[in-house]
This record gives C-alpha cells, sequence and structure tokens, in this order.
C-alpha cells in the first residue's frame, strides 16, 4: 500500500494530465484490478514527461521564429509608412514654394531659397543663371511625375530606369503572365 | 552668357499648337505677310541682329518670322513676365529662332530672358533694338554699354517707352537714334481706338456675361481708347455717359450725343464704369458708395491706379471671388460692387487683348522702323523720331486688300491742285486724322 501511495503521488508530481484519465468500469466492466491492469514502468512517465518539454521548447522557438519574422516585416511596414509620409511632406512641401509658371509633369525644374527665406521654383539650373543669378540658396533640381510628385535630381535616373521598366512591362503583357519574372529581374537592377 | 541654351520656352511640345494658331493669325496679317513677299528675295535686314522685347504672343510670332524673313537673326525675350503665350514661343523656339520667355517669369528671370537676347551666335553683339516698354533700352544703356557703339537704332513700341526714350534724350543718357512706333497714326489711332473697342466687350463680356443694352455706361475719358469703348458700348445698345477733363475732348463726347458730366454726379447712375483715361484716382471710395448694387467696374486706360481698389479692399464688408478676374466687393452700404482684372487692363485680364489685325497694323511699323534704322546708317541722328508720313501711309495701304478695299487715285491734276504729290504724302505731319 505504501508502495501504491508513493507511485501515486510520483504520477501526480509528474503530471497528472500527461496520461489519459483512468476508468474503474471502462463500458460498465468493473476491472478486477485496476492498478494491476495499469501498472507500468515508472521511467516512462519520466521519459515522457521530457519529451512534452522538448515539444513545447520547440513550438515555442518556432512560433517565437515565427513572430520575428513578422515583427520585422512590421518594422519595415513601419519604415515604409513614415518614408510614404515624409515624401508625402516634402512633396506637399515642394507644391507650397513660390511658383509663377504653369508646371508640366514630365519637366524639371530648380527650388531655390531666398534671402528672405522665399522658396520658389525657377526654370533656371544654377549653371544657366551664370553671373546674373539674384542673391539665393540652391535645394535642388526636381523633376515633377505625372502623379504630381516630384523626383530629386540624383535619383531621377534610378526612377526613369524603374519606369522605363514598368512601362515596359505594361507595354509587352497586359495579361501579367510574365510579372513575377520581370519583378525578380528587377530587383537585381540597379 | 558664352553658355546659354538655344532657347528657353516653358514646354516646347506645345509647338504645333502654337504653328496652327501662327498660320491663323498670319491670315490676319496682311501689313506683315505683304512685306514678306515684297522683301522676301531683297532681304533689305541681311546682317540686321535684331534682340527683341515684346509679349511673346501668337502676332509677335508672325512679326517674328517675318523679320527672319526679311534677313535678319532675331533672338527674343518678352516685355512683360505673365504675357507670354507658351504655344508660341515654343512655336518661335522650334524654328530655330532663340526665345527666352515663359508665362510667369520671376523679375529676375525676365532680366536674364532679356540678357540672353544680346549677343548672338559666334559671339556677335545686338545692332538693333526693338522694344516694347524701355526695359532692353534701358538695360543696354546701363549694364552692357558696350554693345552702344554698335547698334544702329531702337524701335519702341509703346507709350511708356517712349516716354522712358523721351526722358533718357533729356537727361543725355540716349546713346543711339530711336524711331517711335507708338505715335505712328496706324498704330496708335488704330491700336488704341479700334483694338479696344472691340477688346473692351469682349472682356466684360467673358468675365460677367452681363447684357449691356439699356445700361448706363460710364466712360471715365474721351481719347483714343475712350471713343472706343463709348461707342461699342453704345452700339451694343447701352446709354453712355462720358467724363472728361479736356473741353476739347469734353466738346466731342457731347457733339457724338453723350452726356458729359463728372464722376460725382455719373457714379450715382451708372451701372457699368470703364476707365480709360491714364491719370490716376478716377474711381475712389466716395464714388464706390455712390454706385448702385452690383455695378460693374473695369479700367481699360493704362496703369492698375485709376480705380482705387486699395479702398475697396480696406473698407469693403466682405471680398468674394466669383472666378478668376472677377471679384465682388460687399461695402458698408450692404451694396455690392463687381470688380474686374482688379483693377488692372481688362481686355488682357479678361479677354485675349488686341486682335491680331490691329497688332499687324503695330507690327507693320515695327519692321518698317528696323528697316529704315539699318538700310539708313546716319539719315536717323541720336534722338527720338517718328516714322515718316509716306511709310505710315504705306502701313495703311498694306492693310486695304485683305477688307476688300478699292482706293481712289488721285490724278496728276487734282494732285498739282491740291499741291500734294500724287503718290503721298496726303496730309502734313500736323494733321490730327
Amino acid at each position: 500500500m505504501k508502495r501504491k501511495r508513493t507511485f501515486s503521488t510520483d504520477m501526480d508530481n509528474t503530471d497528472s494530465s500527461m496520461l489519459v484519465e483512468r476508468k474503474k468500469s471502462p463500458n460498465g466492466l468493473e476491472l478486477v484490478s485496476a492498478f494491476r491492469a495499469g501498472r507500468h514502468d515508472p521511467t516512462d512517465l519520466v521519459e515522457l514527461a521530457r519529451e512534452i518539454q522538448l515539444a513545447d521548447n520547440t513550438v515555442r522557438a518556432t512560433a517565437c521564429g515565427k513572430l520575428q519574422v513578422i515583427a520585422e516585416q512590421v518594422r519595415f511596414l513601419q519604415e515604409q509608412a513614415k518614408r510614404v509620409l515624409q515624401e508625402a511632406r516634402e512633396d506637399q512641401s515642394r507644391h507650397h514654394a513660390h511658383c509663377n509658371f504653369k508646371r508640366v509633369p514630365g519637366h524639371v525644374y530648380h527650388l531655390y531659397r531666398r534671402p528672405t527665406g522665399e522658396t520658389y521654383w525657377s526654370m533656371l539650373s544654377p549653371t544657366e543663371w551664370g553671373p546674373s543669378a539674384p542673391e539665393q540658396d540652391y535645394l535642388g533640381a526636381f523633376r515633377l511625375e505625372h502623379d504630381m510628385s516630384w523626383t530629386p535630381w540624383e535619383r531621377m535616373e534610378q526612377r526613369a530606369h524603374e519606369l522605363a521598366q514598368l512601362n515596359g512591362l505594361l507595354a509587352s503583357d497586359a495579361h501579367g503572365a510574365s510579372l513575377n519574372k520581370a519583378l525578380m529581374m528587377d530587383t537585381s537592377g540597379p | 552668357m558664352s553658355s546659354k541654351p538655344a532657347f528657353k520656352v516653358a514646354d516646347i511640345s506645345l509647338a504645333d499648337w502654337g504653328r496652327k494658331e501662327i498660320m491663323l493669325a498670319e491670315n490676319e496679317m496682311p501689313g506683315l505677310m505683304s512685306l514678306r513677299s515684297k522683301y522676301k528675295d531683297s532681304k533689305p535686314l541681311k546682317g540686321a541682329r535684331i534682340a527683341g522685347c515684346l509679349h511673346m504672343t501668337v502676332q509677335t510670332a508672325v512679326l517674328i518670322e517675318t523679320l527672319v524673313v526679311l534677313g535678319a537673326e532675331v533672338q527674343w525675350s518678352s516685355c512683360n513676365i505673365f504675357s507670354t503665350q507658351d504655344h508660341a514661343a515654343a512655336a518661335i523656339a522650334k524654328t530655330g529662332v532663340p526665345v527666352y520667355a515663359w508665362k510667369g517669369e520671376t523679375d529676375e528671370e525676365y532680366i536674364w530672358c532679356i540678357e540672353q537676347t544680346l549677343v548672338f551666335k559666334d559671339g556677335q553683339p545686338l545692332n538693333l533694338i526693338l522694344d516694347d516698354g524701355g526695359d532692353l533700352t534701358n538695360l543696354v544703356h546701363e549694364k552692357y554699354p558696350q554693345f552702344l557703339s554698335n547698334i544702329k537704332g531702337i524701335s519702341e513700341e509703346t507709350t511708356t517707352g517712349v516716354h522712358n526714350l523721351y526722358k533718357m534724350m533729356k537727361d543725355g543718357k540716349l546713346k543711339v537714334p530711336a524711331i517711335n512706333v507708338n505715335d505712328s497714326v496706324t498704330k496708335s489711332k488704330f491700336d488704341n481706338l479700334y483694338g479696344c473697342r472691340e477688346s473692351l466687350i469682349d472682356g466684360i463680356k467673358r468675365a460677367t456675361d452681363v447684357m449691356l443694352a439699356g445700361k448706363v455706361c460710364v466712360v471715365a475719358g474721351y481719347g483714343d481708347v475712350g471713343k472706343g469703348c463709348a461707342q461699342s458700348l453704345r452700339a451694343f445698345g447701352g446709354r453712355v455717359i462720358v467724363t472728361e477733363i479736356d473741353p476739347i475732348n469734353a466738346l466731342q463726347a457731347s457733339m457724338e450725343g453723350y452726356e458729359v458730366t463728372t464722376m460725382d454726379e455719373a457714379s450715382k447712375e451708372g451701372q457699368i464704369f470703364v476707365t480709360t483715361t491714364g491719370c490716376k484716382d478716377i474711381i475712389t471710395g466716395k464714388h464706390f458708395l455712390n454706385m448702385r448694387n452690383d455695378s460693374i467696374i473695369c479700367n481699360i486706360g493704362h496703369f492698375d491706379c485709376e480705380i482705387e481698389v486699395t479702398w475697396l479692399d480696406k473698407n469693403a464688408v466682405e471680398k468674394i471671388n466669383i472666378k478668376p478676374q472677377v471679384d465682388r466687393y460687399k461695402l458698408s452700404n450692404g451694396r455690392h460692387i463687381i470688380l474686374l482684372a482688379e483693377g488692372r487692363l481688362v481686355n488682357l485680364g479678361c479677354a485675349m487683348g488686341h486682335p491680331s489685325f490691329v497688332m499687324s497694323n503695330s507690327f507693320t511699323n515695327q519692321t518698317l522702323a528696323q528697316i529704315e534704322l539699318w538700310t539708313k546708317p546716319g539719315h536717323y541722328s541720336v534722338g527720338v523720331h517718328m516714322l515718316p508720313k509716306k511709310l505710315d501711309e504705306e502701313v495703311a495701304a498694306l492693310h486695304l486688300d485683305h477688307l476688300g478695299v478699292k482706293l481712289t487715285k488721285l490724278n496728276a491734276d487734282q494732285a498739282a491742285y491740291l499741291g500734294i504729290p500724287a503718290e503721298g504724302p496726303y496730309k502734313p505731319d500736323h494733321y490730327r486724322y
């Protein structure tokens, strides 16, 4: 009896939920000795407990790994969102710089700041201004895109390349069959 | 200036559209077109390097191409930062004429544009000036005096520029002969009278669509512009009241059948007000307060100082912008005033300025002035000259066919009776037309 008690304590210690619940009268037939019919090597249970522990750890590690990927993606999306907002703010402020002429998409214009703090658009680059340039700071050359965004001079070539590729795609493949292929090619671009 | 761009316009892709409008304008500019056919072989302007500074419009494009056909090299800028028609500039740039003009320049860009026209290819400086307003003339005199010795002359298009020339002459600053094109009879008497006669109504109609018939219209000033305005308002069925300071013009107006009174009186009666005086403070605060509800006010005179717009901006209870160039003010007395083009020239602000045909008169004068200055070096001294009467008559003659005019010839007997040459000039210089 003493041994039995010890065993059951062992079982409790291991984990009572580890094994399938016992029944004294399965399907209405009372067992002669439930103990006898259910006796087993106590080390089996230790092994089982270890396996469960391992499985727990593995699942947790896998979940963490997966969550990490999502977290990274969220961080990336956050960064992207921030960049989009930043670009929108910049485009907006560029649109609000003073301008006397009608700006035409596809054309390059030059942004200057006057000593008064006024920013304004000019048709003329610093080279074209030459010695006739008034006192002003050059803020850069920008091309107005058809979506009313401004592409800075240093990114013009890259953007032109991207647009040319995408336009090529639109022209060559209306159904998008080779879209994946082309986009993969694009990732190896400049 | 050594590495200047070949041209600078807003959008070169507008060239085809510009070309179509130039073709339309050519048909309405018979003076310039007949100079082309007359001089296309002899090329009297060969060797001339003309720097031009005049509104870069479709009509000016016809002038530029005429000068080129006559053998000149031409470089162009506009004489107003907002007046360039970008499609006309593009069409001219496409032909290879260096043009530096776009609608909406800054003041510094404006000067830059003019400066680009001074030196021609191979580093050769200009030798003729065609100016409108005097900015090119002043720039060369003040900043580039080294070019002056090479310049054969200036032809000046407008009153402001002519005033500037006379002032320079008086101050001893003018260094080249100048021809006052503005005061040719076929310029001012046509441009001011017949040009405004059509473009005033055009401006009022485009801005307000108001019915003129039966309205009381007040025309301030009865000079050439005022005469044209009064006549067209009356032709639409308006009852016209004139205000004048000059007894001669006042008598003229009265004998044409117009009521002549002061603005103090007329402001109580009028519904449409037009200032044509060239003077300042013609319609002021007290006049606005006299006016009937929704009176329409506009200026076709000179600057924007004829109507006291500052009073309106300061004292009106409310200002609502109806559409570009049309503002409706609510006054303290509850009545409204409709102001066109912010008190600036209504035919430019609300309509398309002068039609091609009347500009052909002005520009034929310009072309003849350029030929005179280029082909007769030494003939014109440093100073301000008028085109000879004979050339003024020639300008008019060149426009007759297009209108189907049959001119009567003076025979030798009649010429002898009048004591004038049968081929003209028919009038003395002081004749007023």
